[in-house]
């Protein structure tokens, strides 16, 4: 898939963070890959049909996952990712997903994005047709 | 001489089990591309006499691949096949399919005989 | 519209007939669709294909390494020894896509919803979870003669239905 669809996720999910107070965000790689190990804790997964017909996937290290989770519930401490805390990390998907499916709208690029699904676990092999991957450590 | 076969398909299996059998009654596989504007490029290059496309692809789907082969026979004054093997074959699809002007439309999963019987049809 | 039995019956049988066709198993199913909370843990190898149109929603199979295996040795006549291999991973993915495009044809031509599937995904690895965040979705449990699967069927209103 093109990378110049990636920008609206990427947007999204910049301003998704800032909503909750987190300003540092920083990018990892952006990948294009057909198959990957995956070394991170937690990868959530897009899917767009329309104009354009892919995958969009961001993965993220336990630690960023449990840092956006403490903001998402107030600053409360985290020590581990349970079911909350995954339901949190649910909850952000869904809102990266709303944010940028408003933004292909406003682009003329027809573009459905579908339910994320998110992926928690150590040491995932996935084989991801058509993905483009972004990676925060 | 061998009918020669372009697959479009962006699923690894479906080359392997579309080629095995094609190969097995004689046909010659001349080219495998993974998406809808790959195989329109082949198409050009290699002048197949059919093409087994795939509906739901990245980059180009079949439909809008199909469309474009089509143009390219008009151009060229060349003849082509096109048969569409699809996992999805609702109604809509299939109609719209027909008048781009596929020639035979399949639904996966399919097995030898369809896939032979399809290609008797084309000679 | 009845969010249940009419959407996922097009799954379980698409499910039994690709198993059969495809790879010549037989899948039992064990019980009824029930709900699922959001999160489901993987057998081994888990293969997800979303879709949209005027309903969007997800398609999950669950399957034990050993049963994910003996699929694509079915399918390719070939021995595999790793879930890892390349086209054991490609069989099952595909296998996943079939399966939906065919259930989704069905519910297309019966309630015009529109739907095209996304690329599937498909994943292995240890103690892995995976969650469909705020849909409701539903799970049957399955049996076959080389392991088990899980079939997991979400949908999500999109306000537009109206029929089924």
């Amino acid at each position: 898939m093109d990378v110049k669809y990636i920008a609206p996720f990427m947007d999204s999910l910049v301003k998704v963070l800032n909503d909750f107070g987190i300003s540092d965000v920083k990018r990892g790689k952006i990948l294009m890959k057909e198959s990957m190990n995956v070394d991170m804790d937690i990868t959530s997964v897009i899917g767009i049909i329309g104009d354009i017909r892919g995958n969009i996937a961001y993965s993220l290290s336990a630690d960023t996952a449990r840092h956006i989770i403490s903001a998402m519930m107030m600053g409360a401490p985290v020590p581990e990712i349970n079911a909350i805390g995954r339901s949190a990390i649910g909850e952000l998907s869904n809102m990266i997903t709303g944010a940028a499916s408003s933004q292909f709208s406003t682009t003329g690029i027809k573009a459905n994005i579908t339910p994320p699904s998110i992926v928690f676990g150590k040491d995932i092999y996935f084989v991801i047709s058509s993905l483009i991957l972004l990676l925060l450590p | 001489m061998k009918k020669r076969v372009l697959i479009v398909d962006d699923s690894p299996l479906i080359h392997s089990l579309l080629r095995k059998t094609l190969l097995k009654y004689g046909y010659e596989v001349c080219g495998d591309a993974k998406n809808g504007r790959e195989g329109v490029e082949m198409f050009r290059q290699l002048m197949p006499d059919t093409v087994f496309m795939d509906i739901n692809m990245p980059v180009m789907d079949g439909l809008e691949a199909v469309k474009n082969i089509k143009q390219i026979c008009e151009e060229l004054n060349v003849k082509a096949r096109i048969i569409m093997l699809s996992a999805i074959g609702d109604d809509e699809v299939t109609v719209k399919a027909r008048n781009l002007g596929v020639f035979i439309f399949l639904k996966k999963p399919f097995d030898d005989y369809t896939i032979i019987s399809a290609m008797s049809m084309t000679e | 519209m009845s969010t249940g039995v009419q959407l996922y019956e097009p799954f379980i049988s698409s499910v039994k007939k690709i198993f059969k066709d495809m790879a010549n198993m037989d899948v039992v199913f064990k019980g009824a669709f029930g709900s699922e909370s959001d999160e489901i843990a993987s057998y081994g190898v888990t293969s997800v294909i979303t879709y949209t149109g005027k309903i969007k929603g997800s398609f999950l199979i669950n399957l034990e390494p050993g049963l994910a295996l003996a699929v694509a040795q079915n399918v390719n006549g070939i021995y595999y020894d790793s879930v890892k291999d390349s086209m054991v991973l490609a069989t099952i993915s595909e296998m996943n896509n079939i399966i939906a495009g065919n259930a989704i044809s069905t519910l297309n031509n019966i309630y015009s919803l529109g739907l095209w599937l996304a690329p599937p995904y498909v994943f292995t690895g240890r103690d892995a979870i995976i969650c469909i965040p705020k849909i409701p979705s539903a799970s049957i449990d399955c049996q076959t003669i080389y392991g088990k699967l899980k079939v997991n069927v979400a949908f999500e209103r999109s306000g537009e239905v109206s029929g089924c």
